[in-house]
């Protein structure tokens, strides 16, 4: 059997997806002759990516970064980046409760069993400690401290993790260089007609407005939520998630700030939806998501308006979204990435990290023959078709479990939760067992705080958390907390952290 | 959803293996409440079916659990190590190859092993991968040596078990369960008394005597005196895939030849014999398909192939693979041979125990018996054994052979379809996919389907962006420290000795 070879791939749309595949594309296919162009749409709505008010990553955001060899400089200096050591969940699930979700571990691991089972039973022991205290990556933040972690698996340092907040359009800039650097060619133009093959379906060619015919073997849709080629050429289909994610409106703006910026960022509850802070060198970037059903364009404004700590920098700008997936995200010879694949409320920052798992999957499973790709692609859905789901499933918790009386969320709390969300809360609740399914973006402490968190409490914690005598356990957490203080402490300030960074990259070059 | 008040009375039937973990764990876990009164009702007329002796590494962490010391239960179980099986005339007549515990090589700027040992093979410049795992170079020398908990030291990698005389493994657990307060029976069970709503009241004896509970285990084996006989939960029958349905077995004596830390199976014309060395003698036997061998000729290939004398007679053993529909159903969970059977060709039957055990203990129910507790326990073990069978399925189709109606039968036949997706994946490029919470981890299939042959065509070309010859010699490094490792270890006898020796507690 003679297999024809994928040679040319074509990514339609720029935005932190296309530029970020291109880059990516560029770095992992190098050994293999694959030209790749970038058309860079011209006709873009605002979208949530291209808000431009601070974005948030998580933790393994990391192998992008260390792929494609940025070093954490360029990112402070050219991104605008500060550190993200978790987020802070504010008034939730009711007004005055607080609750930190930190990246990394929570406690250790004690007769190998969960943390948390220790923590629920100290707790009902009339212990107070939150489970925050018994992360590191907690304690720095609060502080404002921050060192990266060590390697070295004795050290309490190697126990947390940590992301970045960036500037959205510096970041893509970034990803930008490092694809037109790579040699990945970029079109400016706007997508005119997308030309179909009848025999088999594959796409063949798009012709832009102005136009010019564009042929690839491998077509990578990064047009955003508008779909043009995945849904708009080939039909791939949409599954709408409104029903457990209510909210379709963001409005976002960011300030001027003179103040050391803060290692997290802030998620708080409001009326009808949430805001967002995330900090930023010289600026703090706010945002607001909301139902539009329940608030209007008015009310929100006001709500963002008195999130502000200082004059927005920008009139506020307001996007309209829509949470769901499409079936198919990857279709014939096309690949949707980024928005035009799922879109996901903004609560917890799934975006970039569901986009790098695209193009590495893809790269993964490129086909050896341009025309036969059924098998691979089958495998691709059912791999980023489980992700999207278990992140939607994280995203939806806290809108289900929140205990407000306003009207939306009265409203949020009648949903019925997805069948696999529903099973996994009966489960925490009547045991403390964290269900971790296939292709999870977030891990078993991850989804512990997050249901502690709303004070989604277990009837009973696991029997094994008895094994040893309380006083013993009392004991070891008094040490946990006492070690994970003192380390936090130990740490450089967050500004002062990145100031060195820059410094040194500086004295480097 | 109601809440329940906590159960006080754990009732377990039946005194093998799985009665008698069971029984240790819970005395171990519930010790310290002292709130949950565990009985166990056994007969010592009734025989056990000690086929399990080989184990796999998760065991370690059951001993952990109980805080048993490893040297004094080698001491008393009259153990070994093992750290491989050798696999004998599988792939074709006269090949043989290790599937070894822990890892290949490891993974170089995140890409998979066994991908850069694939590209290396195919330009012919590397040997066979189990020359890259820790267990199979130790294995071959016939060494071992406990790792330290150092993680930079490479011995650190080494991943092992045990083989046990399972009756003297029960005898070890049931003394550890008694001295925390389990409470042994006597008696043989004649009847068990249920509720209108079907739940187990009490089991009642044969000579009248009631024993009642709140929860009961059924550790009875094959004939499932509560999960089927009462419940009557139903089976799911697997011998269309695994097709072998009896064991003759038998001890011999070891013939002063050197104790292997490993785990032999040798296939034979319809099915394999195992091969378990002890401290004091060698366990064997030979499981194959009554549709294609008698027990007489099954018998005599086990008595032709022995290392040395017989010490007892061999004794004929009937099973199905299968598994219960439900393993946990009203206050009742079916715990080993109760809830199924799957061959030992990789010894799982301790380690489906095991994990039957560590799933209650995380599930444990109180007296509401809440649906989701029962039905979390029957998804989580259903995977259990069905990755396993998978797994299992795998050896058989997975072969050259065509010396044989039963091998025939067995290469041509129809194979489930999770299987047939992961063999699929694989051949294509080395991918692996791992089924949530599924046993085997990706180095088992690795060297099971690499041992048999089903060798990937090509590999992730992700590899093609690593220099080839910085990883060439990477693995020559490899090599070179796994081999000095394994040479510097004491042999598996002067180990076993040492532990032997040492004194045991205070």
């Amino acid at each position: 059997m003679s297999n024809a070879p994928i040679r040319n791939i074509l990514i339609v749309g720029g935005g932190s997806a296309g530029w970020m595949s291109a880059a990516m594309l560029s770095r992992m296919l190098s050994s293999r002759r694959v030209s790749i162009q970038l058309i860079d749409l011209t006709d873009t709505e605002l979208d949530l990516d291209s808000l431009d008010a601070g974005e948030a990553s998580l933790p393994s955001i990391a192998e992008l970064h260390a792929v494609l060899g940025i070093d954490e400089a360029t990112l402070f200096r050219g991104a605008n980046a500060t550190i993200s050591l978790g987020a802070d969940f504010v008034d939730w699930p009711r007004e005055g409760a607080r609750a930190f979700r930190p990246f990394g571990s929570i406690g250790f691991r004690l007769d190998n069993l969960a943390f948390h089972h220790h923590w629920l039973r100290l707790r009902q022991s009339g212990e107070s400690a939150k489970l925050s205290d018994y992360a590191l990556a907690a304690s720095a933040a609060k502080l404002g401290r921050f060192a990266p972690p060590t390697d070295d698996q004795a050290s309490v340092l190697s126990t947390f993790d940590y992301a970045y907040h960036w500037l959205g359009s510096w970041h893509q800039k970034v990803m930008r260089d490092c694809a037109e650097r790579r040699g990945v060619t970029r079109i400016e133009g706007d997508v005119g007609r997308v030309h179909v093959r009848g025999e088999n379906g594959f796409i063949e060619a798009i012709t832009l407005k102005d136009g010019r015919r564009l042929e690839a073997d491998l077509f990578i849709d990064c047009s955003g939520a508008r779909a043009l080629l995945i849904q708009g050429a080939l039909h791939a289909g949409y599954e709408d998630w409104r029903a457990c994610l209510p909210c379709d409106r963001a409005l976002a703006a960011r300030y001027a700030s003179a103040a050391a910026p803060a290692p997290f960022r802030t998620a708080t509850a409001a009326t009808a939806g949430w805001t967002w802070r995330i900090p930023l060198q010289g600026s703090v970037g706010h945002g607001h998501v909301y139902a539009d059903a329940f608030e209007t364009e008015e009310a929100a404004r006001k709500t963002l308006g008195a999130a502000l700590e200082g004059a927005p920098l920008e009139e506020p700008r307001l996007v309209k979204f829509a949470s769901g997936r499409r079936m198919k995200a990857w279709s014939r010879n096309c690949v949707a990435i980024g928005a035009s694949a799922c879109v996901l409320d903004p609560l917890e920052p799934t975006a970039l990290r569901l986009a790098l798992k695209s193009v590495k999957t893809l790269a993964q499973l490129l086909p050896a023959d341009k025309n036969r790709t059924t098998d691979e692609a089958d495998e691709y859905n059912r791999i980023l078709g489980e992700t999207a789901l278990r992140a939607r499933d994280f995203v939806a918790l806290r809108y289900l479990t929140t205990k407000a009386k306003t009207p939306f969320w009265t409203a949020c709390r009648a949903m019925s939760a997805p069948d696999s969300l529903a099973y996994k809360r009966d489960l925490f609740e009547a045991c403390g067992r964290v269900y971790l399914q296939d292709e999870e973006t977030f891990l078993e402490s991850d989804w512990a705080a997050a249901w502690l968190g709303q004070e989604v409490i277990p009837r009973a914690y696991s029997p094994l958390a008895d094994t040893p005598d309380l006083q013993a356990t009392r004991e070891s957490l008094r040490r946990m907390r006492t070690m994970i203080r003192s380390a936090a402490e130990g740490m450089p300030t967050h500004r002062a952290f990145i100031e060195t960074s820059l410094a040194r990259a500086d004295s480097r070059a | 959803m109601s809440i329940g008040a906590p159960l006080r009375n754990v009732v377990i039937l039946g005194g093998g293996t799985a009665g008698w973990m069971l029984a240790a764990a819970l005395s171990k876990v519930f010790n310290a409440k002292g709130a949950v009164n565990v009985t166990l009702v056994e007969s010592e007329e009734i025989g056990r079916v000690g086929v399990g002796e080989a184990t796999i590494p998760p065991i370690t962490a059951f001993n952990a659990l109980l805080g048993i010391d490893e040297d004094e239960f080698l001491r008393e179980t009259r153990g070994s190590i093992k750290l491989a099986i050798e696999f004998v005339d599988w792939t074709r007549l006269g090949h043989t190859y290790f599937h070894p515990f822990g890892q290949f090589g490891f993974d170089i700027e995140a890409i998979k092993f066994h991908q850069f040992w694939r590209k290396l093979d195919l330009m012919g410049r590397t040997p066979g991968i189990e020359a890259y795992c820790l267990a199979a170079v130790a294995s071959q020398l016939g060494r071992f040596e406990r790792p330290p908990p150092d993680p930079r030291s490479p011995l650190s990698a080494l991943k092992y078990a045990f083989h046990f005389d399972a009756a003297l493994y029960a005898r070890y657990l049931r003394r550890f369960a008694e001295k925390r307060g389990v409470r042994r029976i006597e008696g043989k069970v004649a009847d068990a008394v249920q509720r209108s709503d079907g739940f187990i009241e009490a089991l009642v004896l044969e000579d009248g005597r009631r024993v009642e509970g709140e929860f009961f285990v059924d550790c009875s084996g094959f004939r499932g005196l509560l999960i089927e006989q009462k419940l009557k939960v139903g089976f799911v029958d697997w011998s269309h895939w695994l097709p072998c349905d009896r064991a003759v077995a038998t001890q011999c004596e070891s013939a002063g030849a050197s104790i292997t830390p490993f785990t032999r199976a040798t296939a034979r014309k319809a099915g394999w014999q195992w091969r378990i060395p002890l401290q004091h003698r060698i366990g064997t036997g030979h499981v194959f398909s009554s549709a294609h061998m008698s027990d007489d000729e099954a018998a005599a290939t086990l008595l032709a192939n022995l290392d040395g004398p017989a010490l007892v007679d061999p004794w004929i053993l009937r099973f199905k693979a299968g598994r219960r529909k439900k393993f946990w159903d009203k206050n009742v969970v079916a715990l080993g041979l109760a809830g199924g059977f799957l061959e030992p060709l990789e010894s799982t039957s301790i380690h489906l125990i095991q994990a039957g055990i560590t799933r209650l203990l995380a599930l444990f129910p109180d007296t509401a018996f809440n649906p989701v507790e029962a039905e979390e326990y029957n998804r989580l073990m259903t995977s259990q054994y069905e990755r396993i069978r998978d797994f299992l399925i795998l050896h058989y189709y997975a072969t050259e052979r065509n010396d044989t109606e039963f091998w025939n039968q067995c290469r041509t036949m129809s194979i489930p379809d999770t299987l047939r997706a992961k063999i699929d994946l694989f051949r294509a490029r080395g991918r692996l996919f791992r089924y949530e919470d599924e046993l085997f981890a990706d180095a088992n299939w690795i060297a099971v389907l690499i041992g048999q042959n089903f060798v990937p065509e090509g590999y992730d070309p992700l590899v093609d962006a690593v220099d080839i010859n910085a990883v060439a010699q990477k693995f020559e490094r490899i090599r070179d420290v796994f081999e000095r490792t394994a040479a510097g270890m004491p042999t598996h006898r002067m180990f076993l000795n040492r532990a032997a020796a040492s004194g045991g507690r205070p």
